[in-house]
């Protein structure tokens, strides 16, 4: 399918005029500043799950009663001790939420990264492609380019 | 010809207003369409979850701002009835879209057919005036 599209820009490109040449390329630019950000959203998402996943070890590592720290609202926190560090609460979307123990914790953690790392890879291609694509209109705008000097020569070779 | 050319003006303006309206009910569409996606991929990783526990997993659901248990069965009966639903509304959005572009189309050739007849009326008036 990609082939197919590139044939089909590819045909075209020599019969567009120079505007819309840059046009494409203005739309392109703007595409690819999209989807690097869509792309650095992920890097972060990724970090998060990372961060958790070293939590879930660290909990497993605290002793049971330890004494810590509840907030209960951003300026307020309440001493608690710690009843069962292996019990975790995941949330898992649409607003339903499943205790399951560290180990567990740690294995959905996995899984998410799975599918994130599947989704950036899709992503980081298409942006690829894209990069591709605009190379190909930054050659032929030189051409033009090129092609407008040689033609000026030209006149100023006849008019001598 | 100058009655004509003003009731064609006036009918040109009244089917862009129209096709202005079309235009800004496919962009509520179009938005709709993109939140169900949203919504449908949310609940196909819930439900994927879901099937992954063992019988006596403890879920709860957020019901506002408090955690109340549900047994799993009832929990993966839910998720699958709300992608039933969201199914259904995304049929629905893309009916509703396919029927708003052909209203655009018609709405389009019609304005295009009365912006010609205007321009031969005016064509035909000035030829007149240079004989």
């Amino acid at each position: 399918m990609s082939q197919q599209q590139e044939e089909q820009k590819a045909i075209p490109l020599d019969k567009l005029t120079p505007q819309q040449l840059l046009q494409i390329k203005k739309q392109l630019e703007e595409e690819v500043q999209q989807l690097t950000q869509s792309l650095s959203q992920f890097r972060i998402a990724n970090s998060k799950y990372e961060e958790s996943k070293i939590i879930l070890k660290k909990l497993d590592q605290t002793p049971k009663n330890n004494d810590l720290l509840v907030p209960i609202t951003a300026s307020l926190y309440v001493p608690g001790r710690l009843i069962n560090p292996q019990s975790v609460m995941i949330d898992y979307g649409t607003g339903y939420f499943v205790e399951r123990n560290t180990e567990q914790g740690s294995q959905f953690c996995d899984r998410k990264l799975q599918l994130l790392k599947e989704s950036q890879d899709k992503l980081s291609n298409i942006i690829n492609q894209k990069k591709q694509f605009m190379d190909k209109l930054n050659i032929e705008l030189q051409k033009r380019v090129l092609q407008v000097q040689q033609i000026q020569q030209q006149q100023q070779q006849q008019k001598k | 010809m100058a009655e004509q050319v003003q009731m064609l003006q006036s009918k040109i303006e009244d089917e862009s207003k129209l096709l202005q309206t079309l235009q800004r009910e496919m962009q509520k569409y179009v938005e709709g369409r993109q939140k169900l996606i949203e919504q449908s991929h949310e609940n196909e990783m819930v439900k994927k979850e879901l099937d992954l526990l063992e019988p006596d997993a403890k879920v709860y659901k957020l019901i506002a701002s408090v955690l109340v248990q549900q047994t799993l069965q009832e929990s993966k009966e839910n998720v699958s009835k709300r992608l039933d639903f969201i199914g259904k509304e995304f049929k629905k959005v893309e009916d509703l879209i396919k029927e708003n572009t052909n209203k655009q189309i018609t709405k389009k050739t019609s304005v295009q057919k009365m912006q010609e007849q205007l321009y031969q009326i005016v064509q035909a008036y000035q030829q007149s005036l240079n004989k």
